[in-house]
């Protein structure tokens, strides 16, 4: 097996473009990232794109804009884990030597408001929505709730992490929101789901995120910058007896202690690459709410179970702090296209890890992790190491 | 006011109706005894080697609140339930028979829902169809005396 690198990145700036196609900002992120990672268009041997919206065959229009060479192409849609899931497709090709030079690509255009079903089908999404109306920021209110009742969480530390992902944000040319907000506006926007508030809830949103994935020897070949290994990028689906939030049903059975999605993909990606989340220097985790991002946390271990708030309130999850989180801004500054996100957060990882992060720089960089919790109980996590 | 003839269930087979006292119904697994709601010809419990030998069971009408919100926003379609609605309950009810069930919830003031709160099921209209049924769904509501006064039609 060969290690798979990612050699470029490119990233259109999430956020409401009008008019403007996901397959334009696409093709433009596709060039950036050719371009960072000094390879050309013919260079590319397969391409994996995943768009949740509908609409067929995204990666095949926006290759036909750029120049349609006959390469395989994979559309693929895992709700919030998409990109992540374009994104082991690639390094597995590149792994077991199918291809050289594969391209992931994150696209999407979603429409604003809550994030509803789309199908005509009438399937447990559609019953879910028809008898109850449960949107994401319910189900996240609905287990924020429950750890509230269990652990020591208040709204302030709610607070604390909405302020400091915007905060952040402000400093993130690629982030949709690049402003920061102070606790009295988080406080003082729309009660959506008690607790959550808007401001502590993220926003679909637009845009696009590719990375170049390669061998190290193709990556040193071309590329000006050090090619970032990936070290683990690792799916996994809900299961059985799982808690409440990662349910896809309008029901689910509380038997033993099945782990939550995010924990079982986590574990896969530590075992792969050999590392503990007491190896990372940074982290990007889908901070879907400021409620998930003290979910998160916990599911990955970065800290003990009814831990991450005193984790949050001493500070160290922000820049400059022992561990940061979302030095991006997260979703709270970015949005969320989901077919795009993770592959967002794998572009902030890889300036991170080249040192090229500017003013949101975690200094000495080595190994970061990137996690995406997506609708129907997908999580991907994706491990990368300079 | 309307008569049993022009009250129609949301779904087929999530609830026993007409009914004085309705009942949510739920796939019980023979073998492994494995419960789902809405009620499904397969068992999803993956260590259970049956694939298919489900009975339809009656849900118990009572639980225990297992995780809530009060959502302040009209849902988007296929919802359909009124704006007056908002704000509304929604939550987990954990039933004894091993499922915790999603579900509006109601009380006289939603400030009073709790985790571990005693819910019972009720049937009541949701909206009125454009051939004029009032149309039924599920919800729970608090146990009156477990919260505030009970004025829930």
């Amino acid at each position: 097996m060969r290690e798979p690198v990612i050699a470029g990145v490119g990233m259109h700036r999430f956020g409401r473009w009008g008019d403007k196609t996901d397959h334009q900002m696409a093709l433009e992120s596709i060039y950036e990232a050719l371009d960072d990672a000094g390879l050309a268009w013919n260079d590319v041997q397969a391409v994996a794109c995943g768009r949740t919206m509908p609409g067929g065959g995204p990666g095949n229009l926006v290759w036909a804009m750029g120049g349609a060479n006959g390469i395989p192409i994979v559309n693929l849609h895992n709700a919030c884990a998409t990109g992540g899931s374009a994104l082991r497709l690639c390094c597995q090709w590149v792994s077991a030597g199918f291809h050289d030079v594969a391209v992931a690509v994150g696209m999407e255009k979603l429409p604003r408001h809550f994030i509803k079903a789309v199908t005509a089908e009438k399937d447990a999404d559609y019953w879910r929505w028809t008898l109850t109306g449960t949107s994401n920021p319910g189900y996240w209110a609905m287990d924020c709730n429950r750890y509230m009742a269990e652990h020591g969480l208040t709204v302030d530390t709610l607070v604390r992490v909405a302020v400091k992902n915007k905060k952040h944000g402000a400093l993130n040319p690629k982030a949709w929101y690049q402003k920061e907000v102070t606790p009295e506006q988080v406080l003082a926007s729309p009660m959506v789901a008690d607790p959550l508030r808007q401001f502590m809830i993220c926003t679909p949103d637009e845009g696009a995120a590719v990375a170049v994935v390669t061998t190290r020897e193709i990556a040193a070949a071309h590329s000006p910058h050090p090619p970032i290994s990936v070290a683990a990028s690792e799916l996994a689906t809900r299961v059985y007896g799982a808690p409440a939030a990662d349910s896809i049903d309008l029901s689910y059975n509380p038997v033993g202690n099945a782990p939550p999605v995010t924990t079982v993909a986590a574990q896969r990606a530590y075992e792969a690459a050999g590392l503990g989340p007491e190896d990372l220097d940074v982290v990007e985790l889908q901070d879907a709410s400021a409620w998930n991002e003290i979910e998160y946390m916990e599911a990955l271990g970065l800290c003990g179970v009814g831990e991450a708030p005193a984790m949050v309130d001493s500070g160290a999850t922000g820049l400059g702090g022992r561990l940061p989180i979302n030095p991006s801004g997260g979703l709270l500054a970015r949005g969320e296209p989901p077919g795009a996100s993770q592959l967002g957060q794998i572009y902030e990882m890889v300036q991170q890890l080249r040192g090229d992060a500017g003013p949101r720089q975690v200094e000495g960089a080595q190994v970061g992790l990137c996690h995406v919790y997506g609708g129907f109980g997908n999580a991907s996590v994706v491990i990368l190491k300079r | 006011m309307a008569d049993a003839t022009n009250r129609v269930p949301i779904g087929d087979g999530l609830f026993t109706w007409p009914s004085e006292s309705p009942r949510l119904l739920a796939s019980r697994c023979r073998k492994c005894g494995s419960v789902s709601f809405p009620a499904i010809a397969t068992c999803r419990d993956p260590e259970c080697p049956s694939r298919d030998d489900v009975e339809v069971i009656e849900l118990s009408p009572r639980g225990t609140l297992d995780a809530f919100t009060i959502m302040r926003y009209q849902p988007p379609l296929p919802w359909k339930g009124p704006e007056s609605m908002v704000p509304f309950g929604q939550g987990f009810v954990r039933l004894p028979e091993g499922v915790s069930v999603v579900s509006v919830l109601l009380a006289p003031d939603v400030a009073d829902l709790r985790v571990g709160g005693e819910m019972e099921l009720v049937v009541q209209p949701l909206y009125t169809d454009e051939a004029g049924n009032e149309v039924m769904n599920y919800a729970f509501r608090l146990v009156p005396g477990s919260g505030g006064e009970d004025t829930v039609r």
